[in-house]
């Protein structure tokens, strides 16, 4: 088992660190041409610049964690719900509802930022944060009824009506039986709503009309006009909760977590 | 020590057109241990969640001591419900299930424990307070939890199938434990089963539900020598029914004029007698000619199948007495007029569809 997991943690961080290496090196870059195995000159140029005022990084990257976090929030709001509903009860079009939920995931983003510009426009919400805010549940929202909707397969109701009748109010209820049961499936949910949120590049760019410039719109730009330190750098800062989400939930992905076994019950 | 009484107790699921409880009225006495008896779906697991506060009745009433307790919500009412499966909250261990009423009642944590080890001493389990819910059998699992509702000492214990999920062994120690802890505290307690045999060896009465209805309530043994229908009848063992007519204490039938006791009803009925209570031998009364056709041994007694009159009749008696019979042999027997016992001739209220686990 122990041996198992040094060796899912190996692979992970291959997988995952290594393809970065070539942009971290980017970052500190004055003119890297191709013979050359490393940069000819070291720089904290890139760095200097993503961080000043004029390009614009900071202000994308408040942006970015700001709608990423709202997303976030009311994925938690809906999905929670919706996935207690989905894992505890059967009911009439319970299938229809699942393949509703799951639908945007099987669709390509282009297609569904496409049709819903009209819906968004017709609304007042294209251009607007609220707008990207709202189209981030697209992606995000059916990750989160799956993890919750495991969660609450292998969660039997019947502790809560345990619980009142050995004295517990519906507040200490939810406090100290139901919370606990279903945070770990939150928790999960809620970072992987987060990363998708915060990796969002077409929804962003055809809802937000190219007003609202999150950190990936801007990655983009620069990574287009060929400013390859600059990407770098910006790369780096880009990948910072992704990186950070690894590790705080590395050791749920390779060991046996509920909110994981959840996943497509 | 509670007194507890249900009146006219109704309730209907909105998706269901029966309702699922049919005017249940139950006096149950202070410190008694009552059975509800019935098969899976007959409406007793909602009568016990009604009594419970986890559901609401359509209507009727709960009291108890007198007092109804319908608008106290359940966390007040001190009447605990233990659930068939043990539910034990994952999170906690042994010892915080086990206090955990006394927790959300804010109890010094020092009291919270003396008397958790109380509990942990009186399910004879006393080491396992730091262990998880998961490391649990099956059969400490639900000492556990029965320990979490018995350490709030309440007014009313109410258990929900607590053995169905037990194998055999550990069904017979948890029954005499259930019985002994009952008694030790003299908590008013009512257990749901559909097991004939446990309700009778563990309860001071059994209230046997059918079709959400009430069919009789009473002592084990009145479910034997006085059952009110046939159904009931067959379902703790009768075998015998005899057609006919009772006046004036002589039911008439194809066994001839029987005499029974003066204070059965009067007019057409069946008449039971239980397979033990048949007599080898002429007797001053009620003695017939019978046939006998099949003889089983048993090891304690004998069976015997005897023709009468046109019918059957099965008798078990004493092996000793039987071992000199041949098949097919014309002996006396006698129906003494105290085991014969008369039910209304149509079966009322219940159908007999419905399928009963019975114990042989």
């Amino acid at each position: 088992m122990a041996h198992l997991r040094r060796m899912a943690a190996i692979v992970l961080i291959s997988w995952l660190v290594l393809p970065l290496v070539p942009l971290a090196i980017w970052s500190f870059a004055r003119g890297w041409t191709f013979p050359n195995l490393l940069p000819q000159n070291w720089t904290l140029q890139p760095w200097a610049f993503a961080l000043s005022p004029q390009s614009g990084v900071l202000h994308s990257l408040w942006l970015t964690t700001g709608i990423a976090l709202a997303a976030t929030a009311l994925s938690v709001l809906l999905g929670v719900p919706a996935g207690r509903a989905l894992g505890q009860y059967k009911f009439r079009g319970k299938t229809l509802i699942e393949l509703i939920i799951l639908a945007p995931i099987i669709m390509p983003g282009i297609a569904v930022a496409m049709g819903l510009q009209s819906v968004f426009i017709g609304l007042h919400l294209n251009n607007t944060v609220t707008g990207v805010v709202l189209v981030h549940l697209i992606p995000t929202l059916p990750y989160m009824v799956l993890v919750m909707s495991g969660i609450f397969a292998a969660y039997d109701p019947l502790v809560e009506d345990q619980a009142r009748s050995l004295g517990a109010s519906p507040g200490q209820v939810f406090r100290h039986i139901t919370l606990p049961a279903i945070l770990p499936g939150i928790i999960v949910g809620a970072m992987f709503t987060f990363l998708v949120s915060w990796s969002q590049y077409i929804l962003t760019l055809v809802i937000g009309g190219g007003r609202v410039q999150t950190l990936p719109l801007l990655l983009f730009q620069f990574a287009t006009s060929g400013r390859n330190d600059i990407t770098g750098a910006i790369g780096m800062i880009y990948i910072l909760p992704g990186v950070l989400i690894l590790i705080l939930t590395a050791r749920h992905l390779t060991g046996r977590s509920s909110a994981i076994t959840g996943f497509g019950q | 020590m509670t007194h507890l009484s249900i009146t006219d107790l109704s309730k209907t699921y909105p998706s269901a057109p029966q309702p699922a409880l049919n005017n249940l009225t139950l006096d149950i006495p202070s410190g008694s241990l009552t059975a509800l008896l019935g098969p899976s779906g007959c409406g007793k697991t909602t009568a016990l969640k009604i009594i419970a506060g986890l559901l609401a009745p359509t209507s009727g009433d709960v009291c108890l001591d007198g007092t109804s307790i319908l608008s106290q919500s359940p966390d007040r009412r001190g009447a605990v419900m233990v659930f068939q499966n043990p539910l034990l909250f994952p999170h906690m261990t042994v010892a915080e299930n086990i206090g955990f009423g006394l927790s959300m009642r804010h109890l010094p944590k020092a009291d919270i424990a003396a008397r958790v080890a109380e509990m942990l001493t009186l399910i004879q389990l006393p080491n396992i307070g730091p262990r998880r819910p998961s490391q649990l059998s099956g059969g400490q699992a639900q000492r556990v939890a029965l320990a979490r509702a018995l350490i709030l000492r309440p007014r009313l214990l109410l258990l929900d199938e607590p053995l169905s999920n037990l194998d055999t062994t550990l069904r017979a120690e948890m029954r005499d434990l259930i019985r002994s802890l009952q008694r030790k505290t003299g908590i008013t307690t009512i257990f749901v089963t559909h097991d004939q045999e446990e309700a009778v060896v563990l309860a001071d009465q059994i209230a046997l539900i059918l079709d959400g209805r009430l069919q009789q309530f009473g002592t084990p043994d009145a479910f034997f020598k006085r059952p009110a229908t046939q159904t009931i009848a067959r379902f703790f063992g009768g075998v015998n029914f005899i057609a006919g007519h009772n006046k004036g204490g002589t039911f008439s039938s194809a066994l001839g004029a029987l005499l029974v006791q003066a204070d059965l009803r009067e007019g057409p009925g069946t008449l039971t007698i239980r397979p033990e209570n048949i007599r080898l031998g002429a007797a001053k009364h009620n003695t017939v000619q019978a046939t006998l056709l099949e003889r089983t041994y048993l090891g304690v007694q004998t069976r015997l199948i005897l023709c009468v009159g046109g019918g059957n009749l099965e008798a078990a008696v004493n092996p000793d007495d039987a071992a000199q019979l041949d098949i097919g042999a014309i002996l006396p027997i006698n129906l003494p007029p105290q085991s014969l016992w008369l039910l209304p001739q149509i079966s009322t209220g219940a159908n007999q569809s419905k399928a009963f686990v019975q114990h042989q």
